[in-house]
C-alpha cells in the first residue's frame, strides 16, 4: 500500500486544483502519441495521427485525453485507496482494452512533464517527487487486476 | 534508432539556450533524480547530496557537459562518448534502468525552464536523443 505524507498530499492537491483538466488531458494524450508513436496502436479509429500537429490538434485525441485525465482526478480524490478506486478500470484495461501496463507508466511520466511546463519553478523536485509517487500508484492500481 | 535532420535541428537550436544555464540545469536534474527516485542515491554514498552542495553542482555540470558533447557530435555519439561508455561499463556499473530515470528528470527540468520551446516535437526529439545517449553509455556493459 502506498502511503502519502501530509506534505505530499498538499503538493498534489494544491497543484491539481489549478490544472485545466480538459486542456492538460488533451496535451498529455497527444504527447504520449507523439513521443511514443507505438502507443498509437490503441487508437486506429482516431483518424489523422500522421504528424505531431495533426495529433495535438485531433479532436478525438483531445476528447479522449480529457476523459483519461478526469478519471485521473479520481486518483487525487482517493489517494489513500488507489487500488480500490481503480479496480473496475483495471479490469477494463486488461479484459477489454488489452493495454500493456507499461503504457500507464509512459503516460504518467508525460503528465509529469506537462505539469512541469505549466508550473515551471513551482514544480520543485519535492513536488515532482510527490507526483511521481502518485502516477506510479495509479499505474500500479490500474495493473492490479490484470491476469 | 537514429535521429532525423528535423530532430537534430530542434535539439541544436535548444542547446544554445540550455548551455547558458548548464550548471544549474545539471544540479536541478540531479536534485529531481534523488528526490523522486531515492534509490539512485545508492550510487553516491561518498557525496554530500544536500541541495546546494558543491559536489552536487560539480557533478551536475559534468553530466550536462557530457550531454552537450553528444549534441555537438550528434552524428557520432558513440565515438564522442566512448570513454564515458567505458567508465560506466567497467568502473561505475550503474544499472541501465537508471539512465531512463535521469533522462526523465532532465526532460522535466527542461520542460520547467523552457515551456515555450519544449513543444511535443521537441519533447519527442529530446526523449529519443537521450535514449540514444543511454544506449551508448550502456553498450559495453556485456
Amino acid at each position: 500500500m502506498v502511503h502519502f505524507t501530509a506534505e505530499e498530499k498538499t503538493a498534489i492537491t494544491s497543484l491539481w486544483g489549478k490544472v485545466n483538466v480538459e486542456e492538460a488531458g488533451g496535451e498529455a494524450l497527444g504527447r504520449l502519441l507523439v513521443v511514443y508513436p507505438w502507443t498509437q496502436r490503441f487508437f486506429d479509429s482516431f483518424g489523422n495521427l500522421s504528424s505531431a500537429s495533426a495529433i495535438m490538434g485531433n479532436p478525438k485525441v483531445k476528447a479522449h485525453g480529457k476523459k483519461v485525465l478526469t478519471s485521473f482526478g479520481d486518483a487525487v480524490k482517493n489517494i489513500d485507496n488507489l487500488k480500490t478506486a481503480f479496480a473496475k478500470l483495471s479490469e477494463l484495461h486488461c479484459d477489454k482494452l488489452h493495454v500493456d501496463p507499461e503504457n500507464f507508466r509512459l503516460l504518467g511520466n508525460v503528465l509529469v512533464i506537462i505539469l512541469a511546463t505549466h508550473f515551471g519553478k513551482e514544480f520543485t523536485p519535492d513536488v515532482q517527487a510527490a507526483w511521481q509517487k502518485l502516477v506510479a500508484g495509479v499505474a500500479n492500481a490500474l495493473s492490479h487486476k490484470y491476469h | 534508432m537514429s535521429l532525423t535532420k528535423a530532430e537534430r535541428d530542434i535539439m541544436e537550436s535548444m542547446w544554445g539556450k540550455i548551455s547558458t544555464q548548464a550548471d544549474s540545469i545539471g544540479t536541478e536534474t540531479l536534485e529531481r533524480l534523488f528526490a523522486g527516485y531515492p534509490q539512485t542515491k545508492t550510487y553516491f554514498p561518498h557525496f554530500d547530496l544536500h541541495p546546494g552542495s558543491a559536489q552536487l553542482r560539480a557533478h551536475g555540470s559534468k553530466v550536462v557537459a557530457a550531454v552537450g558533447d553528444a549534441v555537438k557530435n550528434i552524428d557520432n555519439i558513440s565515438l564522442a562518448l566512448s570513454k564515458l561508455s567505458e567508465l560506466h561499463a567497467y568502473i561505475l556499473r550503474v544499472d541501465p534502468v537508471n539512465f531512463k530515470l535521469l533522462s526523465h528528470c532532465l526532460l522535466v527540468t527542461m520542460a520547467a525552464r523552457f515551456p515555450a520551446d519544449f513543444t511535443a516535437e521537441a519533447h519527442a526529439a529530446w526523449d529519443k536523443f537521450l535514449s540514444v545517449v543511454s544506449s551508448v553509455l550502456t553498450e559495453k556493459y556485456r
